[in-house]
């Protein structure tokens, strides 16, 4: 397997240090170029033809997303943006980053934003082994949750918080991470922050703006939006039969 | 709590009932000149002890004013009690009104001018306090209404002026410094024996500090607070192992119910430093939520401290407190319990749903 060649883009000495010693442990991983301002990124973005570029946001002569602006479409490498600041996050996904990584960072947030880019450059076969149980590991103490039994899950912060009843565990993850490991003939995303059980559902109420109000039986209300509410509403209805 | 604030204020609203007295008092006298004029010849001279007679007539409206005014202030027409405040207008209204046309009828009678109100026989005097009566309805109303109107402006300076405090009591009580700086130590500590550890507890540090910096407005969705709150406690954990257990039991509605953001830090942070922390063992926290009828109801449980603490958990809890008054008025309550074994803080708060979540 080839591994994903790699570029590094920061202005500062110790926050490339700080990445690639990160990447070090990361096998198929290759560091083939660093660059300290937008012009050399450019220049070895275009040359080496990387598949992921760490590019840090604020650079003394251009921005990170001017960089992602100019390279010319056929090469654009996997795009994991690193900032200390969060006033720029919505203006990254214009320009289809792939990750936001907030500095400081630690290995856990880190690592989620390589899975992004694992699976956006190759891209792995759908599994099968969905999971039955969550380990919820609060410390010394490992409670363990069947899948069958949670009502629905939603985020906060930067918690996920599954949701048994009335009892809430609040983990740490990414909700997109979430759901591919679960069962999708069980577990259905409605919003950019919430998954359900599918059995939980009671009805739909639409709402004028194209959204939906997802009503459970155990009493709860969800948001369903309209860029997943034409999925689900199918898969809703298949379980239903 | 009155408002002693704004004396300026004060000399103005005075100022504006002399002015409006007075001002009342010659378009009377115009009137009254001008239904003479009809009947007679040419333009009269100015009638200065018509003038007199008038505002004498008016003054005991001057002298009720700040009576009035009063009872504005302390029968506002608001969300709570606007019947019970219209019922104590309209008897007043019936009392004050007879009362004060009669005393200004009773004071124009001392100036002797031809058809005034000195040639009223006394047996009429009653007729006409009855019929002026009617002229003096508007005149109650405006200055009621006047009354009102300062009354409200003054609760909403109050208002403000407590937001404004709680706002800032708020910032200063988000992040302790004290709890700041240990942690920092204690992160420079780890750097040397657990790096990974001590890149953990930055980050976890960076994005408390990121959620106490943003300005999240009046009132957050209580499982963003909550979600604060674990990592809150995270971070503890990652400077403290193995010491805390925390568990979470919210129920639906209770879970978007709006909240005044870094509600629950202080109390966790009691819980934590004056209780857990000082438990060999280690301890449990619990956070209680529910929708119980129009209130929100949210309790949290500590094991308490092996042995006796110092009495400083209160500064959190007052803070708490205090931000609980300035938002809700007497519609809230913060208590705290303890016993030897756990402490238990109850906030209740009326309940109000955070719209539709952001998008």
């Amino acid at each position: 397997m080839t591994p994903i060649r790699t570029v590094i883009v920061d202005d500062v000495d110790l926050a490339r240090e700080h990445l690639r010693r990160m990447l070090a442990e990361e096998k198929d991983l290759e560091i083939v170029g660093e660059a300290a301002d937008g012009r050399s990124a450019l220049q070895s973005i275009e040359t080496l033809a990387p598949d992921l570029v760490f590019l840090d946001v604020r650079l003394p002569d251009m921005d990170g997303y001017e960089i992602a602006r100019r390279i010319p479409p056929g090469k654009q490498p996997v795009v994991i943006y690193v900032s200390a600041y969060d006033d720029k996050v919505v203006e990254a996904f214009d320009v289809d980053a792939t990750d936001y990584v907030l500095k400081p960072f630690d290995r856990e947030r880190f690592r989620r934003a390589l899975d992004r880019a694992r699976s956006k450059i190759a891209p792995e076969p759908v599994r099968r082994d969905y999971l039955q149980r969550l380990m919820i590991k609060d410390r010394a103490h490992t409670e363990i949750v069947v899948t069958r039994d949670i009502d629905y899950i939603d985020v906060a912060g930067h918690y996920l918080c599954i949701h048994v009843g009335r009892t809430v565990h609040l983990q740490r993850g990414a909700l997109a991470d979430l759901e591919r490991q679960l069962d999708p003939a069980e577990f259905c995303r409605i919003h950019r922050s919430s998954i359900v059980r599918l059995d939980r559902v009671q009805s739909l109420i639409a709402r004028r703006n194209g959204d939906y109000d997802v009503q459970l039986k155990t009493g709860a209300k969800l948001l369903m939006s309209r860029t997943y509410g034409e999925a689900a509403r199918q898969r809703l209805a298949a379980t239903v039969i | 709590m009155s408002a002693g604030a704004a004396p300026n204020r004060h000399f103005f609203i005075a100022g504006a009932f002399l002015a409006a007295w007075v001002l009342l008092a010659l378009a009377s006298v115009h009137a009254l000149m001008a239904s003479r004029q009809v009947a007679g010849q040419g333009a009269p001279p100015f009638d200065w002890l018509l003038l007199a007679s008038e505002l004498l007539r008016l003054s005991p409206w001057v002298a009720a004013a700040p009576l009035l005014f009063w009872l504005a202030r302390r029968f506002p027409i608001s969300e709570q009690g606007t019947a019970r405040a219209i019922v104590v207008h309209a008897l007043a209204a019936v009392v004050l009104i007879p009362l004060v046309t009669l005393c200004g009828i009773l004071l124009a009678r001392t100036i002797e001018i031809p058809n005034g109100f000195s040639s009223l026989k006394p047996d009429r005097i009653l007729w006409a306090t009855i019929m002026m009566s009617l002229y003096g309805l508007p005149i109650y109303i405006s200055v009621a209404a006047t009354g009102q109107a300062n009354a409200y402006f003054e609760r909403y300076r109050i208002r403000e002026r407590l937001l404004a405090q709680a706002q800032l009591r708020a910032l200063q009580a988000q992040i302790n410094p004290h709890f700041l700086f240990n942690t920092l130590n204690a992160i420079a500590a780890l750097g040397h024996r657990d790096p990974s550890r001590a890149e953990i507890a930055l980050s976890r540090l960076s994005e408390l500090i990121r959620t106490a910096l943003a300005d999240r407005g009046q009132t957050v969705p209580l499982k963003d607070e909550i979600a604060f709150v674990r990592g809150y406690i995270d971070l503890y954990e990652v400077l403290l192992p193995e010491k805390i257990r925390a568990t979470f039991d919210v129920d639906d509605e209770a879970w978007n119910a709006a909240v005044p953001p870094m509600l629950l830090q202080p109390l966790i942070e009691n819980a934590i430093v004056h209780g857990i922390a000082k438990r060999a063992q280690g301890g449990g926290i619990g956070l209680t939520a529910r929708k119980d009828g129009g209130r929100l109801t949210i309790a949290l449980v500590n094991d308490a401290a092996d042995k006796p603490t110092t009495p400083g958990n209160a500064v959190g809890l007052a803070n708490v407190r205090e931000r609980l008054r300035a938002l809700y008025g007497n519609a809230q309550a913060c208590e705290l319990t303890a016993t030897v074994e756990r402490a238990t803080v109850t906030l209740s708060l009326p309940f109000t749903r955070v719209g539709a979540a952001r998008e």
